[in-house]
């Protein structure tokens, strides 16, 4: 997963209009870093190539 | 404040049948609780009063005149301002939305008319349900405390007799966690078994529609109503659901207790721990065999509920945020931006991994009809708090509130917030039961049985 740092987040700026000023930037850089470790877990799971992300409703109601 | 002590809502519904209580009475116990408690509790932000005394007395005159629509017939009920209500403002707790007035009711709403309930007023709800504080909300059991939240409103108004039954929304523990903090019955059901048609979304793809009572039995009979198919909200169950009370008298004897033996017992407030053990103890003294499982894949769960989450509100939230961003609560605001910061492929593959995580938590539970944790590892935190201090150690507040909640709404499954103690200042502490796939009935017979033995529970009342 990519580095989320003061760069990644002014490049992602000037893609989506966020509305920072400096001390949101900042703030925002503390969210991400609590949460970077938390989508890490994400990328690490295994994953099929048939899995589909949309099954799980159907799944969960055959589970019954 | 000493809270207006309902009975049961089925004690209720064969009083109004007698005729020794009319709903126009019902409905102004509430009203007095309104009157009593709300300008400290502040958990309402609409109460129709004057809508709702006709709309009681169109319910008396029906069963009077031998129309009964069943078990809510005459009951007030509150909702959640997240909830859209038909031609009632439904400000989703921002004031981005402070003058909407939706021009349909949500699925639930209309279930709860068609059945004959009567809608008191709307609940506060933290801003888009995006938070667990619920600012202005309070704590009944004491003022400089938070609700929780999001659906803080609605666990408030029931603990302070100022509702008799209220309807929530839950997409990382926002049923439990005011449930947990305010000392009442709160449940998050099965994904897919309660519409979320006519509710602002927070996260399609976890939020869940469920009760918030004073009683157990409350919350079976209430769920019997909201439940089932509607053609609106495509994840909904196929036909009816059944009827909830039939199961709760039935025997635990045997039934089996899973203890998560990692996780969720760490980083506890060790008055909440002792409180939920004690809690086991007592489901042990009712016939149930515990036993501890491994929880697998924490951190996994913990991380997709995240991607998914903040993604979808990002998705959800993006159109709004272009022209609104500054009208949002900073901590509001912080979500969403953060939730553009989620790869594509990480939401994807959190999605992707929703059936194998829920595969090998159901293999964990095979041995086991519920599992029972803490609801949340600490007391009602006090107002302005953001970090939850456990033994010593400080946390995030939000990652704090959700991290023993957030994996069953990932995985879909049945769980229950209800009071097991409280601490020395009368703060109550809640036990979560969890089930497996749509078994609700065996969740909430285990909750039934537990409440009613009552021998570790005193009956927790405001205290502020």
């Amino acid at each position: 997963m990519k580095q989320i740092n003061a760069e990644y987040v002014a490049e992602v700026t000037r893609l989506i209009p966020l509305r920072l000023d400096p001390d949101d930037a900042k703030t925002l850089l503390e969210v991400l870093a609590e949460i970077q470790p938390l989508l890490g877990a994400v990328d690490e799971l295994p994953a099929a190539p048939a899995d589909d992300p949309f099954a799980f409703p159907s799944i969960l109601r055959e589970g019954r | 404040m000493s809270p207006e002590h309902f009975p049961p809502v089925r004690e209720l519904a064969l009083q109004l049948r007698s005729g020794e209580v009319t709903a126009p009475e019902l409905l102004e116990r509430v009203l007095k609780g309104i009157e009593d408690t709300d300008h400290d509790v502040r958990a309402y932000t609409l109460v129709r009063a004057e809508d709702a005394r006709r709309e009681a007395e169109q319910a008396q005159e029906e069963l009077q005149s031998g129309r009964d629509r069943g078990s809510l017939h005459g009951l007030p009920i509150s909702v959640k301002d997240l909830i859209d209500t038909q031609g009632v403002v439904t400000t989703y707790g921002s004031p981005i939305f402070k003058a909407h007035v939706p021009a349909a009711d949500a699925t639930v709403v209309t279930k709860l008319k068609d059945a004959g309930a009567v809608i008191v007023g709307k609940t506060n709800t933290h801003e888009f349900a995006l938070g667990g504080i619920t600012p202005p909300t309070r704590n009944p059991h004491s003022l400089n405390r938070i609700p929780g939240g999001s659906s803080g409103g609605s666990a408030a108004a029931v603990a302070a007799g100022s509702a008799l039954l209220a309807v929530g929304s839950d997409t990382g523990g926002s049923i439990r966690i005011p449930a947990s903090y305010c000392g009442v019955v709160g449940m998050k059901p099965s994904y897919g078994l309660i519409s979320r048609a006519g509710v602002f979304p927070e996260s399609w793809s976890l939020d869940h529609l469920g009760p918030i009572t004073r009683f157990v039995e409350d919350a079976a009979v209430l769920l019997g109503v909201l439940a089932g198919q509607d053609p609106a909200d495509h994840t909904t169950i196929r036909g009816a659901a059944p009827d909830y009370t039939n199961a709760l008298t039935a025997s635990v004897d045997g039934l089996r207790v899973g203890i998560p033996s990692n996780h969720f017992f760490d980083d506890v407030d060790s008055t909440v721990e002792t409180s939920v053990r004690s809690a086991v103890d007592e489901l042990r003294e009712l016939g149930m065999i515990v036993r501890e499982i491994d929880f697998p894949n924490v951190s996994e769960l913990l991380g997709a509920h995240t991607a998914i989450d903040l993604a979808e509100i990002a998705a959800n939230h993006r159109r709004i945020y272009a022209t609104h961003a500054d009208e949002y609560l900073v901590e509001t605001k912080q979500l969403i931006e953060a939730g553009f910061f989620v790869p594509a492929h990480t939401y994807i593959d959190a999605l992707r991994a929703r059936p194998r995580l829920l595969g090998d938590l159901l293999e964990a539970m095979s041995d086991v009809d519920v599992v029972a944790t803490p609801t949340q590892p600490i007391v009602a935190p006090e107002v302005g708090a953001s970090v939850a201090a456990i033994n010593a150690k400080e946390e995030d507040l939000l990652f704090a509130m959700v991290r023993l909640l957030a994996p069953f709404n990932l995985l879909g499954l049945p769980a229950v917030s209800l009071p097991c103690g409280q601490n020395s200042e009368g703060l109550p502490i809640g036990l979560q039961l969890v089930g497996k796939p749509f078994d609700e009935p065996t969740v909430l017979r285990v909750a039934h049985h537990f409440e009613q033995s009552g021998s570790l529970r005193e009956d927790i009342v405001p205290v502020r």
